[in-house]
């Protein structure tokens, strides 16, 4: 039995005239670090926001899997998805302690016992500071509890807004091109510390891993940071289904990508040869073979074609 | 260079300058004016100046209803001849300018509140859910079009001359632009933002109270202190033209009187008043949004 979080199933989606997603399926297994790269206007945000919930696609399924084998179709955002943005990562007018404690708080009380329990949330509100200062500890930003993100840098805000997502222990964290706005050093860090956390959770217990799905347009960062890396493409050989017509972009690439620690050199020429081959397969629009060509991942149950 | 830097001591050295500028200009403009007409009382000089700051704080001996006899006679062409006791000390009660300023800023209060209070709740309901923003905007852009001074003889027939018509002329001239404003600075609250908010397990209330409400607090510091001006202008017209207390009917009678060195002090005050209020909204949006001060920086 495989322990799926999340399943997509013949996603599709198009904007008017437009088809932008063709029969994605997905399946991403807990404790697994995915990577989901693809060139610009492919689709990658749109499925994100899919699985999100924020914008439902116009056909197929997202469905959350728990441990117990129970599903929960995705309709809406929810608890059990955490989310880092590029943009807009913390509330403005919350400090940085604050803003990782604010999921903590919104989540264990409502606004009736936050006014009328006032002994009660206090004492939980302290709990919540503590256990966000000791998150923020982690990520070295003990010197910055107090500061509003205006006061940080882009990469500190990021950390800040990780630290965020985390402490809620959501099933899956997803990340949209989090890094995408730091400069080359600061994007290492950050890569360091979300492979630190990911490393500590696993020393800890295999269950207190982290799931996440990282979208990002870095090919090395797609390689360095996850386990496996997905590549959603328009540039395939949609005639072999029958269409007429681009129907969108579809996963052409799902391979495994090989798994680092801290402690293992970052060596780039190692992985030289699946960076070619995913700018080849993904990037390369006159590269257009069969979608199955380099996804490992296809099945019978999930072709839909 | 444009927007070149300046020192804060160089700010100052300017500031200080404007002003000994606009006070040398007045006092030279005012000695030109006396030595044509000695009683000219247009251009008043300091000392007429401070004999209305005196007859503007002095309690009055004349009674309520005599005074109200005697500006009438004003209205009707005639000299005010009362005498008034200018050195006499005492409460604030019946002094000019304590009785035109409780009036003046109770109804400014009043109107201001209210058409804030109305207007951030229907800006906020409006910008949540677009079906009410799509029913309401119209509306509400029609009736922000609408000019309140224009419109004075309606709220005379609905609200009477009392404390309520000014209050609901303010509202009434304020609550729409208030409304369309927050609506749009819901709107525009970053998305990422509230969904964010969501997966962080916020309800759609704690989204508003606790994400989007305290993100846009300073903006809507900002227009109630931009809705000053207007506000103003509303009450201080329905004041000349109907009021039997406040600064536009102090303006219109002592104007009528021809007693500019009253009416010149009264104009400072009422602009020492709105400067008062813009410096205490800015300091409250200083201290309950710290973070949009580091933010505009």
């Amino acid at each position: 039995m495989t322990d799926s979080i999340l399943k997509i199933r013949q996603v599709s989606h198009a904007f008017d005239d437009h088809r932008v997603l063709y029969n994605v399926n997905l399946d991403i297994q807990r404790g697994q670090i995915v990577a989901l790269v693809g060139p610009s206007g492919c689709g990658k945000s749109t499925l994100l926001r899919a699985i999100v919930g924020t914008h439902p696609t116009q056909s197929g399924e997202s469905v959350m899997c728990d441990g117990a084998g129970s599903t929960r179709m995705i309709r809406e955002p929810g608890r059990d998805r955490g989310i880092v943005y590029q943009r807009y990562s913390l509330f403005p007018h919350l400090t940085a302690q604050e803003n990782v404690a604010y999921g903590l708080q919104v989540d264990q009380t409502t606004i009736a016992s936050r006014i009328f329990n006032r002994r009660r949330w206090s004492a939980l509100r302290k709990t919540h500071m503590e256990e966000a200062a000791v998150m923020l500890e982690r990520m070295h930003l003990g010197s910055a509890l107090k500061k509003y993100p205006p006061e940080l840098s882009g990469g500190m805000c990021q950390r800040v807004a990780l630290a965020q997502a985390l402490i809620m222990r959501p099933e899956i964290l997803l990340l949209d091109e989090p890094f995408g706005a730091l400069d080359e050093a600061t994007r290492e860090e950050l890569q360091k510390v979300l492979l630190t956390l990911n490393g500590d959770a696993k020393s800890r217990s295999e269950d207190a891993s982290y799931t996440v799905l990282i979208v990002t347009h870095e090919i090395n960062e797609a390689i360095y940071v996850s386990d496996r890396v997905i590549g959603l493409s328009q540039y395939w050989n949609w005639k072999e289904v029958g269409e007429t017509s681009s129907p969108g972009a579809t996963i052409v690439y799902d391979q495994p990508s090989p798994v680092y620690s801290l402690r293992t050199e970052r060596d780039m020429l190692k992985f030289q040869d699946q960076k070619d081959t995913i700018l080849r397969v993904v990037f390369e629009p006159s590269y257009t073979r069969s979608w199955k060509e380099y996804n490992s991942a296809v099945r019978e149950d999930v072709k839909g074609s | 260079m444009i927007g070149q830097a300046i020192s804060h001591r160089s700010r100052l050295v300017c500031s200080i300058l404007s002003v000994v500028l606009l006070v040398a200009g007045y006092a030279l403009l005012a000695d030109q004016q006396h030595r044509k007409n000695p009683n000219d009382r247009t251009i008043p000089t300091w000392n007429q100046l401070w004999e209305g700051v005196l007859y503007l704080t002095a309690k009055p001996e004349v009674s309520r209803s005599d005074e109200a006899d005697l500006l009438a006679a004003a209205l009707a062409g005639a000299e005010i001849s009362a005498e008034v006791d200018s050195t006499r000390e005492g409460f604030l009660e019946h002094r000019i300018l304590w009785e035109a300023s409780k009036a003046t800023l109770g109804r400014l209060f009043g109107g201001l509140m209210l058409g804030l209070g109305l207007g951030v709740l229907a800006g906020v309901l409006m910008g949540c859910f677009l079906k009410l923003d799509a029913v309401a905007s119209p509306i509400m852009y029609f009736a922000s079009r609408i000019i309140p001074t224009a419109a004075m003889p309606i709220f005379f027939k609905m609200a009477g001359i009392d404390l309520e018509m000014y209050v609901a002329m303010i509202t009434f001239g304020s609550m729409p632009i208030v409304t369309l404003s927050v609506s749009q600075y819901v709107q525009t609250y970053p998305c990422e933002l509230r969904y964010k908010a969501y997966t962080l397990g916020a309800s759609h209330a704690e989204v508003i109270t606790t994400a989007i409400m305290p993100g846009i607090l300073p903006k809507i510091f900002d227009l109630a202190i931009l809705m000053i001006g207007p506000a103003l202008v509303y009450l201080i017209a329905a004041e000349q033209i109907v009021a039997g207390e406040g600064f536009g009917y102090r303006i219109r009678v002592l104007t009528k009187a021809t007693r500019f060195e009253a009416v010149y002090p009264l104009i400072v005050i009422l602009t020492v008043y709105a400067g008062a209020i813009t410096w205490g909204l800015k300091w409250l949006q200083h201290r309950l949004c710290p973070w949009y001060n580091q933010e505009r920086r």
